[in-house]
């Protein structure tokens, strides 16, 4: 889902660093200093569980977590991706530093919106339909926004945004499946992280 | 300043689509590339990435010699842009993210955020190889299944665990405390 250096115009980027600033700041401001601790070894277990691979079939592919991560975390969803995705860059040289305003802004926004919609229906009802479809639209809305910024670079790129959304549906099933599993073993065994 | 520097360079490649502004744009990458030693590997990695992205983009763009154009400009400020944080500001790591102006509790969020990582990583590696050698036969929805529980437990796990790590913290005079003994000023 990350989108490569060099390709998105100069407004999309500055945007997304607005964007990006301004999520930061009122998800920092809504995490209680004493919480800052538990924000970040949940962002770092979803950093490294989203670096495993899941085969499919012949090949294979890592998960996102957009869904956990907005239902778990809430507003700090976007400290916690920014932080993730800058040490992505730094300690492995793995994605861009320019493009890193507007990532945050498509991971975490879309996360952030799982959370408004289905964030009550999961924690509360602990919802394994809801959590599914939680799941499949935090790729969907990801694949979404990644494809705005992409046309409002260049109207040229609309049929490869496309492309990008249609590729990422088997990853949304899956993140769907993996989000209701998750749901369940957390209701049974720590049903306390939900509420 | 050096980061500054180099976003700022990075930018003005991004907007840049005047190939002769390219060619100047490049002299510096080539200076970078001549004076210090870069991942091989790496750069070619990148570069079948960035070949699959030029032949996506062909076919894709209305028209196919414009989108193998605009594909091959991408390509280009790709590499230069890489190059330039490669050598101006990947080697400086975790000091980059000091360097920055940033919000302390940005700041103990992303050291903390790496400490996890460090804790945590053998915990799920552990996890994941118990879970192949119990069942390595496993359908799809069966792994998935099991890897759904694996994160659940690594996420309770890290949450008890940063409760004990938050009354560390707070022992040793809370995060004013926690950022002295980074700068290597005794805390207490």
């Amino acid at each position: 889902m990350h989108i490569s250096e060099g390709i998105l115009s100069g407004g999309v980027l500055i945007a997304g660093w607005a964007v990006t600033c301004a999520g930061v700041g009122v998800g920092l401001k809504r995490t209680d200093p004493a919480k800052i601790v538990r924000t970040a070894l949940l962002a770092s277990a979803f950093f490294l569980a989203s670096l495993v691979h899941v085969k499919i079939g012949p090949g294979s592919a890592h998960l996102l977590l957009i869904a956990p991560m907005g239902i778990i975390l809430g507003w700090a969803v976007f400290p916690a991706v920014l932080a993730a995705l800058m040490l992505q860059a730094l300690l492995f040289g793995f994605g861009g530093l320019l493009v890193l305003g507007v990532n945050t802004m498509v991971m975490a926004g879309s996360a952030l919106a799982v959370y408004g919609v289905f964030g009550r229906a999961v924690r509360e009802r602990g919802s394994l339909a809801m959590a599914f479809i939680a799941g499949v639209s935090g790729v969907m809305l990801a694949a979404v926004f990644a494809g705005i910024c992409l046309a409002l670079s260049d109207s040229g790129f609309v049929n490869a945004a496309k492309i990008l959304a249609v590729a990422h549906i088997p990853v949304a099933l899956i993140e769907g499946a993996v989000t209701a599993f998750l749901v369940a073993w957390l209701k049974k065994a720590a049903p306390e992280f939900l509420s | 300043m050096m980061i500054f520097c180099a976003l700022c360079y990075a930018f003005a490649v991004s907007v840049s689509s005047s190939l002769y502004v390219l060619l100047a744009e490049s002299i510096l990458p080539v200076i970078l590339l001549c004076r210090k030693k870069f991942p091989l590997p790496y750069i070619l990695k990148l570069n079948v990435i960035n070949a699959l992205m030029v032949i996506t983009l062909a076919l894709t763009w209305p028209d196919l010699r414009e989108g193998l154009m605009m594909g091959m400009v991408i390509a280009w400020r790709v590499n230069i842009i890489y190059v330039v944080f490669a050598a101006l500001v990947f080697p400086l790591g975790l000091g980059a993210v000091y360097s920055l102006a940033m919000p302390e509790k940005f700041r103990v969020l992303v050291i903390l955020t790496v400490r996890g990582i460090f804790i945590l990583r053998d915990s799920l590696d552990s996890a994941l190889v118990s879970a192949k050698l119990r069942a390595p036969d496993a359908g799809l929805m069966m792994r998935l299944k099991i890897f759904a529980y694996v994160l659940g437990s690594v996420l309770i796990r890290s949450a008890n665990r940063s409760e004990r790590m938050t009354q560390a913290v707070e022992l040793r005079g809370g995060f004013k405390g926690f950022m002295q003994d980074r700068k290597g000023e005794a805390a207490c």
